[in-house]
């Protein structure tokens, strides 16, 4: 009680010193506050758009698949074919923790024909409407249309249209659109106002792959996308129809697969139309490339055809993206596939979407760690204020403290404990306001609703479009734990000069 | 009985590569109830005798025995305990705790006694009781910055009573005060002196001072002269 009493006091006495630290300690605790909000949400926003809308809790690939980051790879290299996807989707929709999930093709597609520059885009081949059900409508027209089920073509995403551009000098647009002038970049802009902006409605691609004997195909140009979420990290990534895609990179089709099938096979497809197989084609059933190219009136014929009219299921694909039901954690689903995976010998090999998205989810992470190093090195940097400070008020007290030890106060026990105390009351003072007033800038931040707008390092940074920093229990304590380390580091030295004043010093200043 | 006991103490302060001789093989002892002065020129090492007395300092070589007991070898923690105990301080500068009033500077070394278990009550009218004896009772609540001179010596004179120690030292307690509020000083102590039975050893150069004095010490150059 006593040295409660002497310690509360003296911060009062050294009322402006007491306030310096004060004002550290509060910045500190509001910086924590905020700086643990922003990474907690910007982790959480960033998990749950990548999840959500992008690539599921897991992924899906052939079990002859060595690569772990299957999203994107170095210099575009192909996935392994998932062998018998039929079989693997009956297991999957068995499985009752799973809630969706959806098969895709991957892969960088070289453009041709445009130039004489060789520029490859990242394309996704996939049955799109499925695509928007499961990944939340994540897609968002720009301009033309989206695809139909069944129908070939492209979406050209914006961040592959600016590139096509930059490359080639050709602006993509959907077929039967006018140039939407917001739309053009500036340097488009110009062009189009000097009257020099070559359009482009098709697009002739070729599959780029290790192995494979690929074919060049010109598509349509049906739409223009961007994300809702993430832009600025998908913004690369286009989308092609799965039988477009599978022609181009060699894949079979499945089109083709259907001329293999024995009759009863071919009864149990959903839909057949004998009139749109493809005749004459040499099938390769269990390789994954078919050795034909096609000249553009055969894809154009194709393009027209009905739509629905193949089972997409029995040709290739790369990956699986596995969304699970809620509750459940991507420990436990990954368990349960793995068990029914061995069950069921389907080819699948399970790939959680952190590893799967490799450099990019380690980017954001790193760029949020980044954040964490600032925040500790400002912490440091208070650190030794306070404790700079500390040492000299207890030097400017060695007279009195002297005298308290010459009078019989014991070092370890009273003068510590007195310096303790009065660092404690302060930092637990003043931490209490900073850590409230650092919630109400985060709620008012949630208000504010700030946007990433064009910048990619804000978009990875925020976990997403917009800036959601959140407070959660865990944070808070972690924070709390920051603070109380941060204190007792800043404790360290003023303790120890304090410690070190002598009875003598009492009278040795007189 | 001998309260104090110094056999051939000698101090030496490093100074650079020499060192300054404070004391040159002091030897004294002081008796229980006494009432000793010592006294000696600028720079002869009476400071340094009642450090080394108070159990702040160390001498450099020699025995020191308070209440019989060498204090030469004891541990940080047992000296303090000792000060703590049986010996009080009056410093020549006051020394006050700025942030506690006169009642609560007076409590402060029982409020350090843990192991003698004092209630509330009992420190409060023993802190009472002696501010009324120095004659403070009116400026009971007041800080030290709200005193003059004088009354923040009665205060420390207060402070080293009350735990009722066995010496009480003193060094140039009135230096800081003009010479009639220094005489109060004295025959205060005097008066505590005679009322309490205490030991007191303080130090002057003021001949002024010494008609106090049941005994005279006197210090040259180190060294104990008569
Ligand atoms: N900490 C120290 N370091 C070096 N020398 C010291 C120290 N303290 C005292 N001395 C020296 O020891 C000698 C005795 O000093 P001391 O303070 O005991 O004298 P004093 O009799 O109290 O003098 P005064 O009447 O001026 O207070 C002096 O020569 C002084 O310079
Ligand atoms: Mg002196």
């Amino acid at each position: 009680m006593l040295i409660l009493k002497i310690a509360w006091r003296n911060l009062l006495r050294h009322k402006v010193k007491s306030l310096i630290i004060g004002i550290i300690i509060f910045l500190g605790a509001l910086i924590m506050t905020v700086g643990n909000a922003s990474v907690i949400g910007a982790q959480k926003g960033f998990d749950e758009n990548f999840v959500n809308r992008y690539t599921g809790h897991v992924l899906l690939v052939s079990k002859e698949e060595e690569k772990d980051s299957v999203l994107y790879s170095f210099m575009g290299e192909s996935l392994k074919v998932i062998q018998d996807y039929p079989a693997l989707k009956s297991m999957l929709e068995e499985q009752d923790y799973i809630k969706d999930f959806i098969p895709l093709t991957r892969g960088v597609a070289v453009l041709l024909g445009l130039e004489d520059t060789m520029w490859g885009i990242y394309a996704v081949g996939v049955n799109f409407e499925d695509y928007q059900r499961i990944f939340q409508n994540n897609v968002k027209l720009v301009e033309g249309r989206f695809l139909k089920n069944g129908e070939h073509g492209i979406l050209v995403s914006t961040g592959t249209r600016e590139d096509i551009y930059k490359f080639t000098g050709h602006w993509v647009l959907p077929e039967d659109e006018e140039i939407t002038v917001d739309n053009l970049t500036d340097e488009a802009l110009e062009d189009y106002r000097a009257g020099e902006l070559p359009v482009q409605n098709d697009l002739v691609f070729m599959g780029w792959g290790g192995d494979t004997l690929n074919t060049d195909i010109r598509l349509p140009i049906i739409g223009v996308v961007r994300y809702e979420a993430l832009n600025q990290v998908m913004k690369e990534m286009s989308f092609l129809d799965l039988e477009s895609f599978r022609e181009c990179f060699g894949y079979f089709t499945a089109e083709s697969t259907i001329e293999d099938l024995s009759e009863e096979e071919q009864t149990s497809l959903e839909v057949v139309n004998d009139d749109d197989i493809f005749s004459g084609d040499d099938i390769f059933a269990d390789a994954v490339l078919t050795e034909e190219s096609y000249d553009i009136e055969t894809i154009q014929e194709q393009t027209q055809r009905d739509e629905g009219a193949v089972n997409l299921d029995s040709g290739a694909f790369n990956y699986v993206s596995v969304k699970f039901k809620p509750g459940v954690s991507i420990r436990e689903g990954t368990e349960l596939l793995n068990q029914a995976i061995e069950q069921s010998g389907t080819d699948a090999r399970v790939i959680d979407w952190k590893t799967a998205s490799g450099q990019v989810a380690q980017m954001a992470g790193m760029m949020q760690g980044a954040v964490s190093i600032f925040v500790l090195i400002l912490f440091f940097v208070a650190v030794i204020i306070i404790a700079n400070t500390l040492s000299l008020a207890a030097m400017e007290r060695v007279e009195e403290l002297g005298m308290m030890r010459a009078i019989g106060a014991l070092r370890g026990y009273f003068i510590s404990h007195m310096f303790i105390l009065e660092i404690f009351i302060l930092s637990f003072v003043f931490s209490t306001i900073g850590i409230f007033v650092g919630m109400g800038c985060v709620g008012l931040l949630q208000l504010s609703n700030i946007q990433a707008g064009n910048q990619e390092m804000l978009h990875i940074l925020f976990g997403g479009d917009t800036f959601k920093p959140v407070i959660d229990v865990f944070g808070l304590i972690e924070g709390i734990l920051q603070l109380a380390f941060l204190t007792s580091l800043a404790m360290i030295y003023p303790v120890y000069v304090a410690g070190k004043i002598k009875p003598l010093d009492a009278v040795n200043r007189s | 009985m001998n309260v104090i006991e110094l056999k051939d103490v000698i101090k030496e302060y490093p100074l650079g590569k020499t060192s300054v001789h404070a004391l040159r093989g002091v030897n004294l002892s002081v008796k229980e109830g006494d009432f000793t002065s010592i006294v000696g020129p600028s720079g002869s090492g009476k400071t340094t005798l009642l450090n080394i007395i108070g159990c702040i300092d160390h001498a450099t070589t020699g025995v020191v025995k308070v209440h019989g007991k060498d204090v030469t070898t004891m541990s940080d923690y047992s000296l303090t305990l000792l000060r703590l105990h049986s010996i009080g301080f009056i410093f020549q500068t006051f020394n006050l705790i700025p942030v506690l009033n006169v009642r609560e500077n007076v409590e402060f070394p029982l409020l350090l006694m843990k192991s003698k278990n004092y209630t509330k009550k009992q420190i409060k009218e023993r802190a009472e009781k002696l501010i009324e004896e120095v004659g403070l009772s009116e400026h009971i609540n007041h800080r030290p910055y709200e005193l003059s001179g004088g009354q923040r010596q009665r205060v420390a004179i207060a402070r080293a009573l009350v735990t009722n120690p066995d010496i009480v030292l003193a060094d140039e307690p009135t230096a800081n005060l003009d010479s009639e509020t220094g005489e109060r000083i004295l025959s205060l102590m005097q008066e505590l002196n005679k009322i309490e039975k205490t030991t007191f050893i303080f130090s002057t150069h003021d001949p002024e001072i010494l008609k106090y004095a049941k005994s005279i010490t006197k210090i040259r150059d180190g060294k104990i002269v008569a």
